[in-house]
């Protein structure tokens, strides 16, 4: 039954004994005067329309200054429905009581009992609360009561209560949520404090792509074409390098800052640094001379953390794999790249649901694979892949003896396929590496 | 030794020993209903002892070898879960809960954090919905390995626990590669995962199956037709359908009895609607079914497991939120099918960026309620047999 | 134990002794928690602490060396384990496994968690993690192994107050918690 007609029905049946209802995300919670609870219970165990068989749980919540609400909550294993009835205990803090239902459902027997541990509610007519059934039989106080107070955390509180203030939200963290100070920074100058935040932070990381894609440069005598690229506009590069400087002293200024007085003072000279700030990137995303790298220049955040064109022109041009979350670890996916659709699609032949399987597949070697190219033994440079192909497989036809994947890629035609598997390695990965292990070590013990 | 009529020591009931002639043993003259009246023992198991199960005390009053009612004790490992969560903001309360059932931590946190994304109506991305569920049942996995070995090891049985932590390992390592942990994954996040899978993780997932699933036919073979096995389990603890559902018994405790209560089934979550669950029942209800719906779960895991590797999407596996990640005022119950059963979080929340009440409705807390009627009139050998097969992790049951 | 405690043992004897008593530690298997699972897996083939010398057969406290508190120690267990300590036959060691067992761990604000076990008994390991990996479990006994091979128990005995506990992963032990930078 949807949650509605429960309602309805229950409505009509309780009468007034229900106090209210309320559906929220699809689930209804159904309020009933205090001594009606085993009658409510009752009804909603024994009528077949509504047939709440299964006895999910019953706790308390502290409600403040109405004292304390117990919710039993019940489901149909027959018509797959829930209902939430809640109870608010009589007499307050101080001496919260409601009937018991252990007598309607076996669970309800322990469940009452931590109630009562927890918050203090008595259940009249409960065969045995006492000995305490969670904490010490000697505990004094009850511990979920909003009165009872973690020591721990009086004595010492937690330093991570705040957020830190450079990062902090502008919308009034820790001070009452619905009030605007009137001393505090208007609507527009919020946004507008965003945006430069969010444009200073840009510019500190195009400064660092640039100065890796300088590196890298450096590094490949091949690449040195990008040297330039990267500078497509001579006056363009002064300004954005000082005032990326710039932007990145007061980036680091602003981490530290404690006040908000320092940071109004910087969005007249961040300000400025914006419009170059976006050119930057624009800039800096043109290494490998991939100036079609759709460096937007947006508000970043404003997407999806997927694509990144630096990084993605990055990897086509041959840049060791970067960490994409763990230092050191390479991410399984691509991030919604179009080209990238057609190698991550599941391969038509994945060992399926062959349930209970003897037969392993034996340990494919290279057999299956094309036969290795004139490579053999020579440490070649990585061959020049398009963009948005993957690096070879260092895991494929390695022993793994299964069947290509979906996120494996087999050789493409023209690709040189070494054996080596020195060469396919790449380098850092040291998950790769234990991975590797791990599938070696099965096998040979698989050697059935 | 002069005859005396006189009762030298009274038993209750009315027995009477009575000092024979010297050199011949006494006689016992026994009065009053006719039966030799005994006195019931309190033997107390636990809260250590050398079971996996943890600190668990069940004093049991014990007519012979009849187990007469059997109490558990719990709280041993009660640490205050709920109070510590409601002075925690959601990410931590993700690291939280991995440790309240410590078996099966990822299923936890996705408990959680479907609780914390309904509430804030957030779209977690497909890629990171469909690792979800990889993980998850990997979780499964692992755990219902746990408890294979280590029913095995209580009824005597030392192969199987060596092998299921075989198996464990090297599921754990193909775990650790990608969410850097053994136990506690903290992989989940509000909106998503952590990060991407490590690139080779689906690879080594594939091999996994194939392995795990040719040793779930080893456990198979080393116990389900054991006849010393059968011998422990069949028709012992047997638990009835309605008993069940009034304790509130779920997972494999429930399926064995005959009801296909799955929450991955009745009310799908994550990805779960468009994967093909089969849930395992069976048909006695004693220990031995419940030992075979597990290892059937685990079997029913692996193909869940091979379904999502050819399924999974490319994309990110994160959402953006806000700064502080704060929940809108109300009230959520979100159930989830862990491993050892129904685990709900029921989240009370004021606004703020920690919850104002967040009960975990966790499955063993339940299952171990079930327990005193499972033992009353069991023999006391079979006490075991029988706490084994109903597979709860203390820290569950205190939390 | 005679006049081991009494007296200087002389070095041959004592490395003898010392050498018997490090390869075989019987552990009693105390888990409580989560740690309980990796100490289980650290017995297991993988990573098997019975090369090691350590057996975890011992029947009882009673029979044992060693004991491994792995896990949170609530409040209500806490009498529960010092009266299994108490019942331990002398030289005994502990290794707290797990932070919940050195200070509480994770649950260090909890109303029911004794901040460490060392609130209670006298530890002599403490490895950190949650869960440690079983290799920190690994390397706190073999350090153990390496301090009774080269401890005198008449010393041992006489000052316990002077006990310097190992920490597996280094650490300053004389650190208080109030000198935090946070």
């Amino acid at each position: 039954m949807a949650p509605e007609a429960l309602a309805d029905h229950l409505l009509e049946r309780l009468g007034k004994r229900v106090v209210d209802h309320v559906i929220q995300y699809g689930q209804l919670t159904v309020t009933v005067a205090p001594e009606a609870l085993p009658s409510a219970v009752q009804l909603c165990r024994d009528d077949p329309r509504l047939a709440f068989d299964f006895f999910d749980f019953m706790t308390g919540v502290d409600e403040r200054e109405d004292g304390f609400a117990v919710i039993t909550h019940l489901y149909s294993v027959r018509h797959r429905h829930h209902i939430q009835i809640r109870a608010l205990a009589t007499g307050g803090r101080d001496e919260p009581r409601l009937p018991t239902i252990s007598h309607l459902y076996a669970g309800a027997n322990w469940h009452e009992r931590e109630a009562y541990d927890m918050f203090g509610v008595v259940f009249d007519g409960h065969p045995r609360l006492l000995p305490r059934i969670l904490t010490v039989e000697n505990f004094e106080g009850f511990p979920l009561r909003k009165d009872f107070l973690l020591m721990t955390r009086e004595v010492k509180p937690w330093p991570g209560l705040k957020e830190p203030k450079a990062v902090e939200d502008t919308d009034g963290e820790g001070d009452g949520e619905g009030a605007a100070p009137a001393t505090g920074p208007s609507a527009e100058d919020k946004a507008r404090m965003a945006r430069e935040k969010a444009e200073r932070a840009k510019a500190k990381a195009a400064e660092a792509r640039k100065r890796r894609a300088q590196e890298q440069a450096v590094a490949a005598p091949a690449d040195s074409g990008a040297g330039d690229a990267v500078e497509p506009d001579g006056d363009a590069v002064e300004r954005p390098e000082g005032a990326g400087d710039v932007g990145s002293e007061k980036q680091a200024q602003m981490a530290y800052s404690t006040g908000d007085d320092e940071r109004a003072g910087e969005p007249e000279g961040a300000a400025d640094a914006s419009g170059e700030a976006i050119a930057k990137d624009a800039a800096a995303g043109a290494v490998g001379g991939d100036t079609a790298a759709g460096a937007s220049g947006d508000v970043p955040g404003a997407e999806q953390p997927g694509t990144d064109p630096a990084r993605e022109a990055e990897l086509a041009a041959g840049a060791d794999a970067q960490p994409g979350g763990t230092p050191g670890v390479e991410a399984e996916g691509r991030h919604a790249g179009a080209d990238d659709q057609a190698g991550d699609r599941p391969a038509a032949e994945t060992p399926g649901m062959v349930s209970g399987t003897q037969d392993v597949e034996p340990a494919r070697s290279a057999d299956d694979v094309p036969a290795p190219a004139d490579d053999g033994g020579t440490q070649a440079p990585q061959p020049p892949r398009g963009p948005g192909e993957e690096e070879p497989r260092a895991l494929a036809g390695e022993g793994v003896g299964s069947t290509p994947l979906a996120d494996e890629q087999g050789p493409v035609v023209g690709e040189t396929y070494t054996e080596d598997p020195e060469q396919r390695r790449p380098v850092g990965t040291d998950a790769d590496d234990r991975l590797r292990d791990l599938e070696t070590d099965v096998d040979e013990e698989d050697g059935r | 030794m002069t005859e005396t009529t006189e009762p030298m020591l009274s038993q209750p009931g009315g027995a009477n020993v009575v000092p024979g002639p010297p050199g011949e043993s006494m006689l016992v003259e026994v009065r009053g209903e006719g039966e030799l009246s005994t006195q019931d023992m309190s033997l107390n198991i636990g809260p250590q002892h050398p079971a996996t199960h943890g600190v668990l005390r069940v004093v049991i009053d014990l007519d012979g070898e009849r187990i007469a009612r059997a109490t558990p004790v719990i709280g041993y490992m009660h640490r205050g879960f709920e109070k510590l969560a409601e002075a925690r903001d959601y990410r931590q309360i993700i690291a939280l809960v991995n440790r309240h059932d410590w078996l099966s931590s990822f299923c936890n946190e996705m408990g959680v954090v479907l609780a914390v994304e309904r509430m804030m109506e957030l779209e977690v991305p497909e890629r990171a919905d469909w690792i979800r569920v990889l993980m998850c049942e990997w979780t499964r996995v692992l755990n219902h390995l746990m408890f294979v070995g280590s029913f095995g090891l209580e009824l005597g049985a030392i192969t199987p626990v060596f092998f299921a932590f075989r198996e464990r390992e090297d599921i754990q390592h193909l775990m650790e590669s990608a969410t850097g942990g053994r136990l506690h994954f903290t992989y989940n996040r509000v909106g998503g995962l952590k990060e991407d899978l490590p690139r080779g993780f689906l690879a080594a997932s594939e091999q996994m199956v194939r392995n795990v699933r040719m040793r779930t036919q080893e456990y198979r073979d080393l116990l389900q037709g054991n006849e010393i096995f059968i011998a422990r389990t069949r028709d012992v603890g047997v638990l009835d359908p309605q008993t069940a559902l009034s304790y509130g018994v779920s997972g494999p405790p429930l399926q064995a009895t005959g009801v296909a209560e799955d929450s991955r089934v009745t009310e799908p979550y994550s990805k779960y609607g468009q994967i093909d669950v089969h849930v395992p029942v069976g048909t006695n209800g004693d220990s031995f079914d419940r030992f075979m719906v597990l290892v059937d779960r685990i079997d029913a895991s692996l193909d869940i497991i091979e379904h999502v590797l050819g399924s999974i999407p490319p994309g990110p596996v994160t959402t953006k939120l806000p700064k502080v990640v704060k929940a809108p005022e109300g009230a959520i119950y979100v159930r989830t099918e862990n491993p050892l059963g129904q685990c709900g979080y029921y989240l009370v929340s004021d606004g703020r960026k920690n919850p104002w009440r967040l009960k975990m409705r966790t499955p063993s807390f339940n299952n171990v309620a079930m327990v005193p009627h499972l033992l009353e009139g069991a023999l006391l050998s079979d006490m075991i047999a029988v706490l084994g097969s109903v597979f709860f992790v203390v820290g569950d049951v205190d939390r | 134990m005679g006049l081991i405690d009494q007296v200087e043992t002389p070095q041959p004897l004592k490395f003898v002794l010392n050498w018997g008593r490090r390869y075989s530690l019987w552990v009693m298997n105390f888990g409580l928690a989560c740690c309980a699972i990796e100490f289980i897996a650290t017995s297991a083939a993988r990573h098997d602490f019975i090369r090691l010398g350590v057996i975890p057969f011992a029947h009882g406290p009673r029979q044992a060396d060693l004991m491994v508190v792995a896990g949170t120690l609530t409040d209500k267990m806490a009498p529960a384990i010092k009266r299994l300590y108490d019942q331990m036959p002398d030289p005994k060691y502990v290794i707290s496994f797990g932070s919940c067992s050195n200070c509480g761990g994770p649950f260090w604000d909890s109303y029911s968690v004794t901040k460490g076990v060392d609130q209670i008994i006298p530890v002599d390991v403490y490895v950190p993690g949650c869960p440690p990996r079983p290799e920190a479990l690994l390397e706190g006994v073999v350090k153990l192994q390496e301090q009774i091979g080269d401890e005198s128990l008449k010393q041992r005995y006489a000052d316990r107050a002077a006990r310097k506990p190992i920490l597996v992963g280094g650490g300053d032990p004389t650190r208080h918690p109030a000198d935090d930078p946070m």
